[in-house]
Parts: structure tokens; sequence; C-alpha cells
């Protein structure tokens, strides 16, 4: 399966709530480089731990009005790139984030997931707010 | 019959556009890196549009929206400059889409000035009318470039 393929398959569970298949997509030793200073930033091995971090930013903007926009989906042989802008209701007004995700994909499985931001400064308030 | 070879040709005109601009954006940003890789500075300014954008990121000197192809040029050569004195860039990957943007996954080893660094950055280049029309740089280790940004600027590197 290509990358483009199991990114969209990822994706498709992720929108439908389907967090079981989403996580199924992880391999066993996957890799997650998260940046910033903020609690759930670091390097992330094995499905467990991103798992864990998923949730954990899941579990941050529960409740908050979070709109994620997909801007582009670009692709190479093994690496898939989600461009997104996340739209943050904040009492101050909106707070929004671009981001770069890139997922390495090996043998139909997320391998490796790095995380460049637009304003990583704007991100760890949000999240040292959350 | 006539009709049918009429929508057939208009689709294919129409994958034929999409493929000319997905392999213009490509070509682009492969004629801007080969110049870049030989210092050809002129070749490789010549590939912006007159109303370039650029968005640097971060809180150093450096940071902000740069407009027009002498802004950009600006960043550019402080950019040489400070690499000249020791950065190796590497090209991870290069990755596109069906659209007019193309992304270089880049990884920036830093040797003296901060110590010994290395950096992850993802520039996403969007390629208009066969032109860089828009550069976006995202950071993965923001706090770190900024805090050698800052060091080089204060001379305190």
């Amino acid at each position: 399966m290509a990358p483009l393929e199991v990114i969209g398959r990822y994706l498709a569970a992720v929108r439908r709530g389907d967090w079981a298949a989403a996580y199924g997509f992880f391999a066993d030793d996957v890799v997650w480089h998260v940046p910033g200073r903020s609690a759930l930033a670091g390097e992330l091995r094995g499905r467990d731990a991103a798992i864990a971090y998923v949730e954990a930013a899941r579990a941050k903007s529960r409740g908050a009005e979070v709109e994620v926009e997909l801007i582009d989906t670009l692709s190479s042989e093994e690496r898939v790139m989600l461009l997104v802008r996340e739209r943050f209701a904040r009492g101050e007004g909106n707070v929004e984030i671009g981001r770069a995700n890139v997922y390495t994909v090996r043998d139909a499985a997320i391998v490796e997931v790095w995380i460049f931001e637009a304003d990583q400064y704007a991100v760890d308030e949000l999240m040292a707010q959350a | 019959m006539a009709l049918g070879r009429r929508a057939i040709s208009l689709v294919d005109r129409r994958w034929q556009s999409r493929l000319h601009g997905l392999i213009r954006a490509r070509v682009v940003i492969g004629e801007y890196l080969a110049a870049m890789e030989r210092g050809d500075r002129e070749a490789a300014v010549a590939l912006y549009a007159d109303d370039v954008v650029m968005y640097v990121p971060g809180r150093s000197a450096f940071a902000g929206e740069r407009r027009g192809r002498e802004a950009v040029l600006a960043y550019l050569q402080a950019a040489l400059e400070f690499a000249e004195r020791g950065i190796e860039v590497e090209l991870v990957d290069l990755l596109a889409g069906d659209g007019e943007r193309v992304a270089l996954l880049l990884r920036e080893r830093l040797h003296g000035t901060c110590g010994e660094l290395v950096l992850r950055r993802a520039n996403v280049y969007t390629v208009r009318n066969n032109r860089i029309a828009a550069i976006r740089i995202f950071e993965h280790d923001q706090y770190a470039v900024d805090a050698c940004l800052e060091a080089e600027a204060d001379g305190t590197a």
C-alpha cells in the first residue's frame, strides 16, 4: 500500500472517530517527534507512547472549540506531509496555528512522525493554558 | 460519439494541466535547488516572483513576513553569511502534491557558533506561473534556532 493510501485511510479513521482503527496504523516501534517545551513535547517511542500522546492531545482540546483545516497533502516515495491549519476559539479571540506533520510509512504502517510548527511559541502558550 | 470524444478530451486537458502544474512545481524547485547548490544566487533569485512572500517563524531578528524579491534576497544573504560560518544542510526528502506546493525536508548541522546542533526544518514552496510565489518555513526546533540566531546577532556565540 502506497504511503498516500495509508495516510488517507488513517485520516478517514480519525475523521469518523474510529481511534482503534487509526492507532492500528502505528507500527509497534513508531517514533513521534513532538516539538516545543510543553509537557507533551519530546521523542515518543513505541505504539503505546504514541497513543498516550494522541490521547493527551485530544484530552487537552476536548471541550475547546478547535477547527482543523487540511490545507494540502504532499508526498514522496515513503513520506506524506499534511499541511494543516488549526483554529482555537479563545476568550480573547481565535488563535490560528499552522503545522506540517510528516509521516514516514513502511510496510503499510506509520513508523515515524515529525511535527513542524509555524509558531511554536503560540502552540506552547496554548498547551500551557489547556 | 462526438460528445464522448469531446468529454474525454476535456478530461484529458484538465489532467494534462494538473500534471503540467505538478511537474512545473517540481521542476522549478529542482532548478532552484540546483542553483543554490552551485552557489548561483542570481539564478536562484530569478525563480522568485516579484511579489514573493516569505514567512520566517520564531522571535529572532530574522523572523517575520518578508514581501518582495529584494526582502527575500536580503534574508537569503543573511542566512548564507550565517551558513558560511559552519552549517551543513542536508536534503532529507522532497515532497509534492497534485497542486502548486513542494516541500523540502531539511536537516541542518551547525558547528561552532552555537555549539553542535542538529536542526530539522520543513520549507514549503508555492509555485505559480513557473515562479516561487510563497515560502513558508516550519521549524521543529524553534527555541534552539532562536537562541542560536540571538547569540549570533549579539556576537556572544
